[in-house]
């Protein structure tokens, strides 16, 4: 689980829970990219796994689906070292497991943060089980896709802190 | 107070589903009712018409945390009924990806579910602030666990690798060697969790448990054995549901097991130990003389001291098996179907998971019955609860629901498995 590469993508969700797998997808679409300096996870979806991916790593982008009212397929984007996150918008399924939120705040209790942790989060519509993301989730994990590259490569280059 | 209710409507620190209502009345305990209300999963209903060769990568997503134990239990199963004996380094293989397991899961447990109890902490994120360094071994230790089971099995979370007969691919002995020196590592602070868990202070319960549990004649049970229970059953594993079963309650989705003409047993590291105290590998032996911990721990919340030296086995074990490792030429046995009844009973780390098929002669499964460790501990909770707060009447309200939720913890249930999350309720009236 550990890398060298100083910029770490984690896709979190279930493929098989519908729009809770658009992180999995947008991670996936990442990788085809072939960004260098740049690893790719997806299936993290225990908080100490997480934790121990972020070790070493300069910049960590997690991704997972958002579930709150509204409009589906909205993006979001937090810096998790300068802001706080609703812990509403990422709910553990499972108690046992760490949500996103809790995650973060037992990471910063023992100083384990990487530099750089960024957290894109989409809402979904759907999270019954089936395969597939809605046609509202799709359109924004596309537009999600090019933003986060766009980071990547402003990192990669030396123009994004 | 004569009359009051206990209430916990989402009880943390299980993995599931579940609520907890205690009534008592007039200083007596009228009910107890541990509720699992997480839905049913209905797995036994669609592996019927699956090929037997499939039952380990379904019954592998019982559980985010104990897949190795659905994965063998299976298996074992399947290779019982096409008469297949998987042995040599394949075997030591399974025993070493379940010694994986075991770490990851107790190493969980232990410092981020279970020692907040005893130490005063709402979660481990609190503990976190006071106790870094435990934590972070627990993390250390726990990605020791992770990563045996990712190289065996291809992942941590639903390993792909494990089949009936074997493995899809085997590890070259140089890759293994690689788990050495953090396996030293992780026998060594599992050492000190043994210290650490020795040290807590434990509420007052013990009841005259029927310790239910595998035993092996040369090991530590994990992967293999009989059934046997410290009140006298001594059996083959195809005997199991002729002194076991199950019964269905009203207020859970999850059946309550016991035992035919008797009543509640408990499975997991307490009847393991006591069933196995002989079979402890040496440092775990020493570490328990050491901390004077009696051959039969009959305290449910001294569970995290015996979880922390079966850590010290599932550590030497690996050491062990990884020491005598040769790559062996195939990496499974071949397992033609035919037709019959097979059992597979392996010992997750909350305890015995019991899988029984029926397959036809093309292997196809005709019918799947499993039983998860928490489902068999569910009457032996309620059973505790009811003779913890009898005899905690005089604790106020908050400690006696804090320790009422901690009581359940001892069993590290969890409740997505047996349902077939947890609530809980004191009613005092």
């Amino acid at each position: 689980m550990t890398t060298k590469n100083p910029i770490l993508v984690i896709g979190v969700g279930n493929d098989f829970h519908s729009d809770d797998g658009v992180g999995l997808y947008v991670a996936r679409e990442i990788r085809k990219k072939g960004l260098k300096n740049t690893t790719i996870i997806e299936g993290i979806n225990d908080g100490t796994s997480m934790i121990e991916a972020w070790k070493g790593i300069s910049r960590a982008i997690v991704i997972d689906c958002v579930h709150s009212k509204g409009k589906s397929g909205i993006i979001y984007r937090f810096d998790a070292l300068k802001e706080n996150i609703p812990e509403s918008y990422f709910p553990s399924l499972s108690t046992h497991a760490f949500n996103i939120t809790d995650t973060i705040a037992l990471a910063r209790s023992i100083d384990y943060l990487p530099n750089s942790l960024i957290i894109y989060g989409i809402r979904g519509q759907k999270f019954g089980t089936g395969q597939g993301l809605t046609a509202m989730v799709q359109k924004g994990a596309d537009e999600m896709i090019i933003r986060i590259v766009e980071e990547i490569e402003l990192v990669l280059a030396g123009d994004l802190k | 107070m004569k009359n009051r209710v206990i209430k916990v409507d989402y009880l943390a620190r299980v993995e599931g589903e579940g609520r907890l209502l205690v009534r008592i009345k007039n200083d007596t305990v009228s009910d107890v009712k541990f509720n699992i209300i997480e839905p049913p999963r209905f797995f036994e209903a669609f592996l019927r018409g699956r090929k037997f060769t499939e039952a380990p990568d379904i019954t592998a997503r019982i559980c985010g945390i104990c897949p190795i134990a659905y994965m063998m239990s299976a298996s074992h199963a399947m290779e019982s009924i096409c008469g297949v004996k998987v042995d040599g380094q394949l075997r030591a293989l399974r025993r070493l990806i379940y010694c994986g397991e075991w770490i990851e899961s107790h190493a969980l447990h232990i410092y981020m579910l279970h020692a907040p109890d005893f130490l005063g902490y709402e979660d481990a994120i609190q503990m976190a602030k006071d106790h870094p360094e435990a934590v972070k071994n627990a993390l250390k230790l726990k990605k020791i666990g992770n990563d045996l089971m990712i190289l065996l099995g291809g992942r941590e979370i639903h390993p792909i690798n494990p089949r009936v007969g074997g493995f899809y691919k085997v590890p070259a002995k140089k890759q293994l060697q690689e788990m050495v020196e953090p396996l030293k590592w992780a026998l060594n602070m599992s050492l000190e969790t043994v210290k650490f868990a020795a040290g807590l202070t434990f509420p007052e319960l013990e009841r005259d448990y029927e310790f239910v549990s595998l035993r092996h004649p040369d090991e530590y049970p994990i992967t293999e054995g009989y059934i046997v229970s410290n009140k006298g059953i001594d059996i083959d594993l195809s005997k199991f549901f002729d002194y076991f079963e199950e019964q269905h309650v009203a207020h859970s989705t999850s059946l309550h097991a016991v035992v035919k003409g008797r009543d509640d047993y408990h499975t997991g590291p307490l009847a393991r130990y006591a069933n196995n105290y002989d079979k402890l590998t040496p440092k775990a032996l020493k570490a328990a003389k050491d901390i004077g911990l009696p051959k039969v721990v009959l305290n449910p919340f001294k569970s995290i001291i015996v979880r922390a030296v079966e850590l010290v086995v599932a550590c030497e074990e690996a050491l062990r098996i990884i020491e005598n490792y040769e790559m062996p030429k195939k990496a499974s046995v071949e397992v033609k179907p035919k037709a019959g009844v097979g059992y597979g009973i392996t010992e997750a780390p909350r305890g015995i998971c019991v899988h029984r098929y029926e397959i036809d002669n093309d292997g196809i499964i005709k019918n799947a019955r499993i039983l998860a460790p928490t489902s068999q501990n569910q009457k032996a909770i309620e059973k505790d609860l009811r003779k913890f707060v009898e005899n905690h009447l005089d604790l106020p309200q908050d400690k006696l629901t804090w320790q009422c939720e901690q009581t359940i913890r001892n069993y590290d249930p969890c409740i997505s498995c047996s349902c077939h999350f947890l609530k809980l309720e004191i009613e005092r009236e």
